[in-house]
């Protein structure tokens, strides 16, 4: 035998392993070939080529055990408890970096499905190689390494506060400075990963200086990456009033209105997060975003979209008018509940409804002005219609009786009671009646008209229990009409009439 | 004396029977006397002594209403003006009420809840959210033509590419290629873009014999320095000549400067000889009478 016969064996045995591991990455980018890929054992055939000598084998191996456990928490567990982490993690530190994207895909693959998963990638130190892997030259290798990251801090508290520890925050900050759009859109969604869980993870990620660069890229043209840079700002903002205050001060406001009118709708709603998530603080920060004009471009964000995706409008509204009289005076000037009205008119589904109702009863609460408003909008019979469903859920039933509550304690706008009164159930009548008792006394006109339109009758017929507040407001009622009017509209007045003609005697 | 004696005896008889019967008397009657001398005794002296008390008191009382109706006096003096003070501060409170409701009343609805400036405020914010309508609808106008222009502008790259891929589909002289019917009034649109554009350039099929022979490696790898690019060594080579100043201007330049302007002058002047006035008619000073003298200057008009 000669020595070209003997490395021809050791060729082939080399160029059969390439093209297994290749057959095998193919084979697991389809999902119905996983379970039998599964079932032939895949995984302990895989473990050995990762620690191949020739780096192709080493590279492709990974890329199928990221592949397959990116499918399902099965494997992906398999993956963990095959002891195969520990080996990738070793040579994320060592490898070129083919093989550090390709460990990173299986990392994140692992990481993605549950926060245990998760906490294993943890426990065996892939941490602090991913954070190395931060530092690399090559854009590729940082996107990897920081959408693991983010896949891992996504999960719970723990998880982010473990990978703000691990140093990856500054990091990211500097990855979202870098050219690569793919890059700074994954490092922007890492961040929004990591601060979404607590306010002391938040303050890390201002304290990076992240808040200044995430501002900046608000007027890029791309629409992926500005979904995560609104994501993130909004995560940010979303737990204090001092870092809605720093996200504020990085001027983000006439250039995020902007935004609202994206042809890009994932944006839209991020943006109307944000909004929301600052004005929800304090009345300042509300004033803030109404003198800029974000009430109106928000009325017109909510008219223009559909679904869930106008339902951070139509909440921003609502907690815009729920500071203050004036806040909501000027929802109601930006036409925001003509819109509102329109929205509760359209949407279908209850949770959203809830929310129109919600920001309906905010607006009106304050002054028979704000209530009024509202009450022209026609919205109070609806709001009876969807309280009195019996198909609409617990919550949107709550939310509109409150905001019914809250509508009808301020409104004195007799015209539109006078369906309520006809058609309402015991509980939302006694604050219309009480309405109509507060009026009517200071009113000729209201008292003629309420007579008229049979409002007198309707009270007559009331039944209620004598000491109730709703007997007490009746009674105040009737005291505002003569008494023989009372008595002509109250039941049984006929009755009473004919009894009398039959007990009367004829005097001839 | 027997007399006396009888007497005496007799009398003494009598007398010691009286004797006897008075003190007997005496000395049964003396507890009862006694007491009754001590009885009255006792009750005039309680009555004089109830009558000295009651004198006291009366005194006592005397003194006691003066007193009394003096530091009532006073008290009720204090207590008057403590009322009158109380029914004073009262209507001061209920004026000061009034004044701070007023005053408060003013203030409010001149700076916090002022209708007119919120009025103000409401019209300037309709303005602003038209403003800020305006705007965005501007924006969203130009995001659209941009993703306009970016889609036509594709479509154009693709059909232009078309065109040149299916040049061979253009009609020639003798017959109609499949975009120029004789059929329709007038050519397809696709025709004229053919007409436009350059055929594609065929790509050199590599004979199979090159392709397997592979080239015979290099026979020493040579290192070849760091190239500019063709461009640039074609702009370095074919550079214009710039001269600088001392260079570009000749030796002489000073004098023939000279001349040229000698030259110009010369041809600008209309006569060779300069004219001169007609006449020198030079007058010697002479001076006034009044002002001059030979003893000296007189100060006639222009002192005192």
């Amino acid at each position: 035998m000669s020595q070209r016969q003997v490395l021809q064996v050791f060729e082939q045995y080399q160029k059969s392993r390439t093209q297994f591991v290749q057959t095998i990455a193919e084979l697991s980018t389809r999902p119905q070939n996983i379970e039998t890929l599964q079932n032939a054992g895949v995984m302990s055939l895989l473990r050995p080529l990762l620690l191949d000598v020739v780096p192709t084998v080493q590279q492709t191996a990974a890329l199928a055990l990221g592949r397959l456990a990116n499918y399902n928490d099965d494997l992906a567990e398999a993956v963990v408890k095959g002891d195969i982490l520990p080996q990738l993690v070793y040579s994320l530190a060592e490898q070129n970096r083919f093989y550090k994207k390709a460990a990173a895909f299986v990392l994140r693959a692992v990481a993605k499905h549950s926060p245990q998963l998760a906490q294993a990638v943890v426990d065996c130190g892939a941490l602090d190689a991913l954070v190395i892997c931060l530092e690399e030259f090559d854009p590729g290798v940082k996107e990897s390494a920081a959408w693991a990251l983010g896949y891992i801090a996504r999960h719970n508290a723990e998880l982010s506060q473990a990978v703000a520890d691990a140093g990856a925050v500054p990091l990211l900050v500097l990855c979202i400075q870098e050219p690569e759009l793919s890059l700074k859109r994954i490092s922007a969604s890492a961040l929004s990963d990591v601060c979404k869980h607590s306010p002391e993870l938040a303050q890390t990620v201002v304290d990076a200086g992240a808040i200044a660069h995430l501002a900046q890229m608000i007027l890029n043209p791309d629409a992926k990456l500005k979904r995560q840079v609104f994501s993130a700002l909004s995560q940010i903002s979303k737990h204090s009033v001092d870092l809605s205050e720093m996200v504020v001060e990085a001027e983000i406001f006439p250039a995020v209105l902007t935004c609202l009118r994206d042809p890009d709708e994932y944006v839209r709603k991020n943006v109307a997060t944000l909004i929301r998530e600052i004005a929800k603080h304090t009345p300042e920060l509300a004033q803030l975003i109404v003198n800029a004009g974000g009430v109106a471009a928000i009325v017109d964000y909510v008219g223009e979209s559909k679904g869930n995706v106008r339902l951070p409008g139509v909440m921003t509204l609502g907690y815009i008018a729920a500071h203050s009289d004036n806040l909501a005076m000027a929802v109601i000037v930006s036409k925001g509940v003509n819109q509102l009205a329109i929205t509760l008119a359209e949407e279908t589904e209850d949770h959203i409804k809830a929310a129109v109702g919600w920001s309906l009863g905010q607006i009106g609460r304050h002054t028979p002005e704000h209530a009024k408003a509202v009450a022209v909008a026609n919205v109070l019979p609806r709001l009876l219609q969807l309280y009195l469903a019996a198909s609409s859920s617990e919550d949107l039933q709550m939310k509109s009786k409150k905001a019914l509550k809250n509508i009808l304690q301020k409104c004195v706008h007799l015209p539109a009671l006078e369906p309520l009164l006809h058609d309402a159930p015991a509980n939302v009548l006694k604050h219309v009646v009480g309405q109509y008792s507060k009026v009517l006394p200071h009113d000729s006109k209201a008292r003629r008209i309420f007579v008229t339109s049979g409002g007198l009758k309707k009270v007559q017929e009331i039944k209620c229990d004598p000491g109730s507040a709703l007997h007490e407001y009746i009674t105040s009622i009737n005291n505002c009409f003569p008494e023989e009017i009372v008595r002509y509209y109250s039941p049984g007045y006929s009755e009473a009439l004919l009894e009398r003609v039959e007990q009367f005697l004829p005097t001839s | 004396m027997a007399r006396f004696l009888s007497i005496s005896s007799n009398a003494v008889q009598g007398v010691i029977k009286d004797l006897y019967s008075h003190h007997q008397a005496a000395k049964t009657n003396r507890v009862v006397e006694y007491n009754a001398a001590v009885k009255i005794q006792s009750w005039y002296r309680a009555l004089r002594v109830r009558h000295y008390i009651r004198h006291l008191n009366k005194c006592a009382v005397h003194i006691q209403r003066y007193w009394r109706g003096y530091m009532g006096r006073i008290f009720c003096r204090i207590r008057v003006r403590h009322l009158v003070m109380i029914i004073r501060m009262n209507l001061y409170n209920a004026m000061a009420v009034r004044i701070q409701k007023h005053w408060r009343g003013f203030i409010l609805r001149k700076h916090t809840h002022n209708f007119y400036a919120r009025k103000r405020y409401l019209e300037a914010l309709a303005t602003k959210n038209q403003i800020v309508r305006n705007e965005l609808a501007e924006h969203r106008e130009r995001l659209e033509a941009e993703q306009m222009r970016r889609q036509h502008s594709a479509l154009e790259r693709k059909l232009k590419y078309q065109a040149r891929k299916q040049h061979y589909l253009l009609s020639t002289h003798q017959s109609c290629g499949i975009y120029n019917s004789p059929f329709r009034s007038q050519p397809h649109e696709m025709e004229y873009r053919l007409r436009k554009a350059r055929p594609l350039s065929h790509k050199k099929i590599q004979s199979e014999s090159s392709k397997s022979c592979e080239p015979l490696p290099p026979i020493k790898p040579k290192v070849q320095g760091p190239f500019k690019s063709p461009r640039e060594v074609h702009a370095q080579r074919y550079r214009p000549l710039n001269p600088s100043l001392r260079v570009s201007t000749g030796y002489n330049s000073l004098e023939s400067a000279r001349e040229t302007l000698e030259r110009d002058e010369w041809a600008m002047q209309l006569t060779d000889r300069q004219f001169v006035p007609f006449s020198k008619n030079k007058v010697d000073y002479q001076p006034l009478l009044h002002t001059t003298s030979k003893y000296g200057h007189l100060p006639y008009g222009t002192k005192y």
